[in-house]
């Protein structure tokens, strides 16, 4: 079985909102001293896959995304997790792809690999949270799609049991394959931390970098005036709200003040 | 003029509260725009329903009712729902952040080819250019986007960002019903259980106040301490995610960008630190208020109203005081 995991590296979630800035031209977050990670959900994919992988006893985990070099390092820490391959979409021109360019550019790559019997993508990106390209992705390729899976309860060449996270609780879906999934967070698909010798073998893999030609797409993909939706504006919220503390000897005083405060305000 | 669509989440038989705040905002919108506010309900049997999204300000309400909607699959819902968008021309698409509406929305968006925008908690009309602008939290909340879409504009909506509409039994409306035909074909996925959650009480994502507890609990058996309170403010229960790894609540209290998505009138955290991923979760909130014994955790800089104290004092204090109050 053949699994692609799609990833993108983020500027670190728990950055701080001290440290947190914006540029305002190109409307994006500043590195600035953040380190860059694996999207948090799409850590959480690759680990479903390589236990998937381990489970069949066979199969082929590709960890592909696209980005600038720096996207290297996710891709050599899916390695080191014990991705087989890794596929790196260079970044053209500076354009930031929208969702929908995006999808398109990873149905590009994946057309070129190996046919894939799975696509995993976490449920939504660690920055944007938007949850759209696992979606876009199943839509561009005409597959299959079931989103929020926390299990894969049994897979066979028939296809796949899978649990699924919904409103009013879990879902038993069976899917057929081909087919793609988006993956949220469970107990039982917390990413692995990889062994030092790991880390360092990986280091020593290849990536295979392609480019969008080598994908057949050219660069009006990325054209800003062909994306369905534009960031007007980006900004930090001013911190309208400054917290008053109420005031107390002990708990029950301080407990008497809330409540006082919460009849005043109309809170309450 | 084009109007403004609603689709009506539908949760065993019942319009879920979503809806009415669709409605509630597409009324606003439709106002300055001028247009029609219209709802899709989709169902085997949802006609009964029509009545009450017109008296919740529909003015016209699309029915999509065929055999193979009996239960929600993906496939054959999106093939109503687009079939139902080619009705007439439509400023806005609306779905409500539910577990459906964000795996619609993006695939609808894409056979539309409309632009889509998840997880709003606002849509304006510019002053100026009349177009609209939808807002939604990104960077974990650190920052809000502003955002523009090609039509017919999707927007999914964060539950309780919008002023659901006051009904009005006497509004009238039409109802036109859609013809489907729908090939059982469609379905390439098949939902073969539903393994139901059990919640007493009030859903987190609905209610009006959320009382949350997070890793200074110390323990699940202390989580009785949450709860009592909730239960008098007539509230929800939750937990940050470390408090759920922690395994002292069980994953569907889990509150944050990686649980549920929460905006009730006041949140209460109490021995939350306040990660990222938790005030991502909650930053729609009208009140947040923190109960904490660190008076530097980050929990305080989003708070409106804070108590630096053990919790242990001040909850059941607290609970008890709201007794004779409420």
């Amino acid at each position: 079985m053949h699994i692609v995991v799609c990833v993108k590296q983020i500027i670190d979630p728990e950055l701080p909102p001290g440290d947190f800035e914006i540029d305002s031209l190109h409307k994006k977050a500043v590195q600035g001293k953040a380190a860059l990670v694996i999207s948090t959900f799409d850590e959480n994919a690759i680990e479903l896959a390589l236990q998937l992988r381990e489970k069949l006893g066979r199969g082929k985990v590709t960890v592909l995304t696209y980005g600038s070099d720096t996207a290297r390092d996710s891709l050599y820490k899916a390695l080191a997790m014990q991705a087989d391959e890794a596929v790196l979409i260079r970044e053209e021109s500076g354009y930031s792809p929208d969702f929908f360019a995006t999808a398109r550019l990873l149905a590009g790559a994946v057309k070129k690999l190996e046919p894939a019997d799975l696509i995993m993508c976490g449920r939504q990106a660690g920055d944007w949270d938007a949850g759209q390209v696992g979606s876009l992705l199943a839509e561009e390729l005409n597959l299959p799609c079931t989103t929020f899976v926390c299990k894969i309860e049994s897979a066979g060449d028939a296809g796949l049991r899978l649990r699924r996270q919904v409103d009013a609780g879990m879902e038993i879906v069976e899917s057929p394959l081909p087919s793609l999934i988006t993956v949220t967070n469970d107990e039982s698909n917390v990413p692995r931390i990889p062994k030092v010798r790991d880390v360092m073998r990986a280091q020593n893999k290849k990536i295979n970098t392609w480019s969008l030609a080598d994908l057949g797409l050219d660069i009006s993909v990325l054209d800003p005036a062909g994306a369905r939706v534009q960031i007007k504006d980006l900004y930090v919220p001013v911190q309208e709200v400054r917290c008053e503390f109420v005031g107390g000897e002990d708990g029950d005083q301080k407990a008497a003040a809330l409540i006082e405060k919460l009849l005043r305000l109309k809170i309450l | 003029m084009p109007g403004i669509l609603v689709f009506a989440d539908v949760v065993e038989g019942n319009l879920s509260r979503t809806a009415f705040e669709l409605l509630g905002g597409a009324g606003v919108l439709a106002e300055q725009l001028g247009g029609q506010v219209c709802a899709a309900v989709i169902g085997e049997a949802v006609e009964g329903l029509a009545g009450l999204l017109i008296a919740g300000g529909a003015n016209r309400v699309y029915v999509a009712e065929h055999p193979l909607l009996a239960e929600y699959q993906a496939d054959i819902y999106l093939a109503a729902a687009e079939r139902i968008c080619r009705e007439q021309s439509f400023e806005a698409v609306l779905f409500a952040g539910s577990s459906a509406g964000r795996e619609l929305a993006p695939r609808l968006a894409y056979r539309l080819q409309a632009g889509v925008i998840t997880d709003c908690v606002a849509i304006a009309v510019d002053a100026e250019t009349r177009q609209l602008l939808f807002t939604r939290p990104v960077y974990g909340g650190k920052a809000m986007a502003v955002m523009t879409a090609r039509a017919p504009r999707i927007a999914v909506v964060r539950p309780r960002s919008l002023e659901p509409s006051a009904g009005d039994d006497g509004r009238w409306g039409e109802t036109v019903k859609i013809q489907l035909n729908l090939d059982p074909a469609l379905k390439r996925t098949k939902v073969v259980e539903l393994l139901k959650e059990e919640t007493a009480g009030v859903k987190l994502e609905e209610a009006r106040i959320v009382v949350s507890g997070g890793r200074g609990i110390g323990g699940a058996e202390n989580f009785k301490i949450i709860q009592d309170l909730a239960a008098v403010l007539k509230g929800a229960a939750g937990a940050s995610r470390a408090a759920v790894d922690a395994g002292w609540a069980p994953p569907s209290w889990q509150v944050g960008q990686t649980g549920k998505i929460v905006a009730p009138d006041m949140y209460l955290a109490i021995g939350i630190s306040g990660a990222s991923q938790h005030l991502a979760g909650v930053s729609a909130s009208k009140h947040i208020v923190a109960i904490n014994i660190d008076p530097d955790a980050s929990i305080f800089r989003v708070a409106e109203i804070g108590v630096v104290e053990d919790y242990r004092k001040v909850v059941p204090a607290l609970t008890r005081k709201l007794k004779e109050v409420i």
